[in-house]
């Protein structure tokens, strides 16, 4: 009886083959049938049609082979190229993560001492929540790229930034708020200023919400790099490739595999966070606390 | 192992009205013959019951008493068909445990209500008859007719949220009865209650059941509500659970404050205390 | 945005049933913000006379508001449609992958990781593709792009929700006897209700956000997301804020729409 991780591994393993399956295999049936529904003029949902470098459903292999030949005709390689925009876009990631983490946990912590100003202030958080501040985005980044001594890149970080604080904000509020009373209780008991409270009762408390809202963020910040990309008026990063190859129709594989990069982007990120968690959780539970 | 080693130290048959004098294995709803419960298997194996038998007769109120871990609980559930024995058999009714469960012959009352707190008061009643299958209207005259009983006719209408504990479990009652199962398994439903609730409820119960006539095995931790409430009491010893004696409760029914502060009753509950202690030790 | 903490959520929305003087005196600390920080911001702008590249005042954001609402109706539409669109598409595979995922035990233990793991994917980034599958000109493009996006969140809160029963209550219904698709409609079902509503409110704010970023991508030239690019593109920048304004609205009265839904088919709250 296979248990625990491996048993994970492996479904997750069974669950990806099928999807792989499902992927060929629609490609298959779609060129044997004509693209039309068996016995009908009905037009299939998504038509495969094209070949070569114009081919809008490509073998997956095709899709990794892409990867070591030039994208333009001769001249650099799409890996090659690719890993230099997604450095591009990794540098806004960072900086966009980082700064919002930061934001957040400032807001929590503000928010967790100032009942004043939570109450006049949450009510937007959460109603940011529920509207798309991501069409800011735009907007956003041309008036940062206004400003003459910032870089190009740091309104899309900004967007990120924007986007990664709010999760991080009510996880930090919600984490300083789970110390149990009774300790809470005792740490009044011993006069302690707000400050000592602070970091050694209710951080250390709100770690795990920490990781939760950090978590949250990676995935955050990656989508708002890529958007800012988009939305600003050069091409760079990893989604001002995707948008670029997006606009004409015989870059199809190099589209696809774009798009693999920022997916990776995104998994990668959020690994990263989940790592630290793991390793920052470890100590924590071998102290004892 | 020896079968259960307490028959010398049970007093002699004097019966509330209506039991039969001497206890008939055929005349027995629920037959439990040499039980054994294991958990787990090695070394790490616990033994929760070992070669447990005991005949309950129909329409009597039989308790399950001992310490933590003296796997009461245990019992009641093998005779449920929640847990299956290591060993032994259940019959209920002549029907294997199973048999009895899927042909709904019994209604169970856990420690917790565990009420829907989606539904109202009369519908989580209705549950089992929804289950099996009766119509609307039928359903809710009868979940009606339980709640009466209960004396919770009023709340039909609320969410379990809106009650207290007593009245939940009182809920939970109704709905293990709504079916009129011939057998009523109770897990320390009293449990969680505060003293004088627990002493009300179990004039309740002691209602109900003598205006339905079911079976009831009831568990409980409690020595005076064993007392108070049952028939027939079996003292089970602390892990792994054998029966260490069985205490014939010759009380009359209807049982009231008078018979709690009764001789006879201060007798038996010390008599189940002494018994329990002795185990303690031994 | 993974929406993957959104497990949690429900106990804490739920619980929450105001009276209306309730819900007043909660709006009101808000409101006075809200008009605060109106006032604030106009005379921020005209004082210290900031370029409306980086922020026009409230009052041209508003006066563009009404005077262009007709096509600022259409946009959000447009962009809207989609939105609502793959939402329900995206939320109802979601829920019935879940409940297949409930039956049987290997897919629960291979669904559940891949719907976390993908929602850390940024799917906005897949809009080109399906623009080339379903021509940009088409709402299913956008739909689509929308429906991959809620999917996940709704798959990963389906599968937990149904698992999420009490022990006692199952035990409950084993003792009953229930059959096996009578225990998943009367106890999996209820007890999954917040779980499941908690993420549809988040797919309803992801929703609206995929279908604008989708729009980023290039489509209908009318549609609001594209209206904002070419707006900022012109530097009519009070306008690109009325549009970003209009979709707010939009994604408003989609929320509230499934928060009142939440209400009146969940009313018990958290009291269990």
């Amino acid at each position: 009886m296979i248990t625990g991780r491996r048993r994970t591994a492996l479904n997750v393993l069974g669950v990806l083959v099928v999807l792989v399956a499902l992927w060929e295999g629609y490609r298959a049936a779609a060129l044997a049938l004509g693209n039309t529904w068996p016995g009908s003029q009905l037009g299939l949902p998504i038509v495969v049609r094209g070949s070569g470098n114009a081919d809008q459903f490509p073998h997956l292999w095709d899709i990794v082979a892409a990867f070591g030949r030039p994208y333009r005709g001769g001249g650099e390689l799409l890996g090659t190229f690719l890993l230099s925009e997604l450095a591009y876009t990794m540098r806004e990631v960072a900086v966009g993560f980082v700064l919002g983490v930061l934001l957040g946990f400032l807001l929590g912590v503000l928010f967790r001492h100032s009942p004043l100003a939570e109450k006049g202030l949450m009510p937007y958080v959460i109603a940011s929540q529920t509207v798309p501040f991501i069409a800011f985005a735009p907007i956003l980044v041309v008036s940062v790229n206004q400003v003459d001594f910032l870089p190009v890149w740091m309104g899309v970080a900004v967007l990120s930034m924007y986007l990664v604080f709010f999760p991080m904000t009510i996880n930090t509020l919600r984490g300083l708020r789970a110390a149990p009373a009774t300790a809470e209780e005792l740490m009044r008991s011993y006069a302690v200023s707000w400050w000592t409270r602070l970091w050694k009762l209710r951080v250390p408390a709100a770690v795990p919400f920490l990781f939760v809202g950090m978590k949250i963020g990676a995935t955050a910040a990656v989508v708002g790099a890529i958007v800012g990309e988009i939305s600003a008026p050069s091409s760079a990063g990893i989604g001002g490739a995707i948008f670029a190859f997006g606009r004409v129709s015989n870059n199809a594989l190099q589209l696809f595999a774009t798009t693999v990069v920022a997916g990776l982007l995104g998994v990668v990120t959020y690994l990263v966070v989940v790592l630290l968690e793991r390793s920052v959780l470890r100590v924590y539970e071998g102290s004892g606390s | 192992m020896t079968t259960s080693e307490g028959s010398a130290t049970s007093t002699t048959p004097d019966r509330a009205a209506g039991e039969p004098s001497t206890p008939d294995a055929d005349r027995a709803l629920v037959s439990v013959r040499e039980v054994t419960k294991r958990f787990g298997d090695g070394s790490d194996a616990v033994t929760a019951l070992r070669d447990v038998s005991i005949d309950v007769p129909s329409r009597s109120f039989w308790s399950l008493i001992g310490p933590s871990g003296c796997g009461k609980s245990t019992l009641l559930r093998v005779m449920g068909d929640l847990i299956e024995p290591t060993a032994g058999a259940v019959t209920v009714g002549g029907k294997t445990a199973a048999e009895a469960r899927r042909s709904r012959d019994y209604g169970m009352v856990f420690q917790k209500p565990t009420l829907f707190n989606w539904r109202t008061v009369r519908r989580n009643v209705e549950l089992p008859l929804e289950i099996l299958g009766m119509n609307r209207d039928e359903r809710r005259r009868r979940a009606d007719e339980m709640l009466q009983l209960v004396e919770l006719g009023e709340f039909a209408t609320k969410r379990p949220g809106q009650l207290s504990g007593g009245m939940q479990q009182r809920v939970a009652i109704a709905r293990a009865l709504s079916f009129e199962p011939s057998l009523l398994l109770m897990d320390e439903p009293f449990g969680a209650l505060d003293e004088i609730t627990r002493e009300r409820m179990n004039d309740e119960l002691l209602r109900i059941w003598q205006r339905l006539q079911t079976t009831v095995v009831f568990v409980t931790h409690s020595i005076p509500e064993a007392v108070f409430l049952s028939s027939h009491i079996v003292v089970m010893s602390p892990r792994p659970g054998r029966v260490l004696a069985e205490i014939d409760v010759d009380l009359p029914y209807p049982r009231d404050e008078e018979t709690r502060e009764s001789p006879r009753y201060f007798e038996l509950v010390t008599e189940v205390r002494e018994t329990l202690r002795q185990a303690q030790q031994g | 945005m993974s929406a993957t903490a959104q497990v949690t959520a429900p106990v804490a929305s739920t619980g929450r049933r105001a009276t209306l003087q309730g819900a007043a005196s909660r709006m009101v600390p808000a409101a006075l913000t809200a008009l605060l920080v109106l006032v604030l911001w106009e005379a921020i702008v005209r004082g210290f006379a900031i370029r409306p590249i980086f922020l026009p005042t409230p009052s041209a954001i508003a006066m563009t508001f009404v005077r262009e609402l007709g096509r600022l109706g259409e946009a959000v539409w447009i962009t809207g449609r989609a939105a609502l669109l793959g939402f329900v598409l995206g939320a109802g595979a979601g829920f019935v992958t879940g409940a297949l995922a409930a039956r049987w035990q290997w897919m629960r233990e291979g669904l559940l990781p891949m719907g976390v793991a993908f929602g850390a994917i940024p799917i906005v980034a897949t809009a080109p593709i399906f623009n080339l599958w379903f021509s940009s000109l088409s709402v299913w493009s956008n739909a689509s792009v929308v429906a991959l996006v809620v999917f996940f969140p709704m798959l990963v809160n389906t599968i937990t929700g149904l698992s999420a029963t009490d022990d006692g209550h199952e035990e409950l219904m084993h003792s009953l006897a229930a059959p096996r698709h009578q225990t998943f409609t009367k106890l999996m079902i209820p007890t999954s209700l917040p779980f499941v509503f908690g993420a549809l409110r988040v797919g309803a704010a992801l929703a609206v956000i995929a279908a604008v970023v989708a729009d980023f991508f290039g489509g209908f030239r009318s549609s609001a997301g594209f209206f904002i690019k070419t707006l900022m593109a012109t530097a009519d920048y009070t306008g690109a804020w009325a549009t970003v304004a209009a979709l707010c609205l939009f994604g408003l009265a989609l929320y509230g729409s499934v928060a009142l839904a939440e209400r009146t088919l969940t009313p018990w709250g958290d009291d269990g």
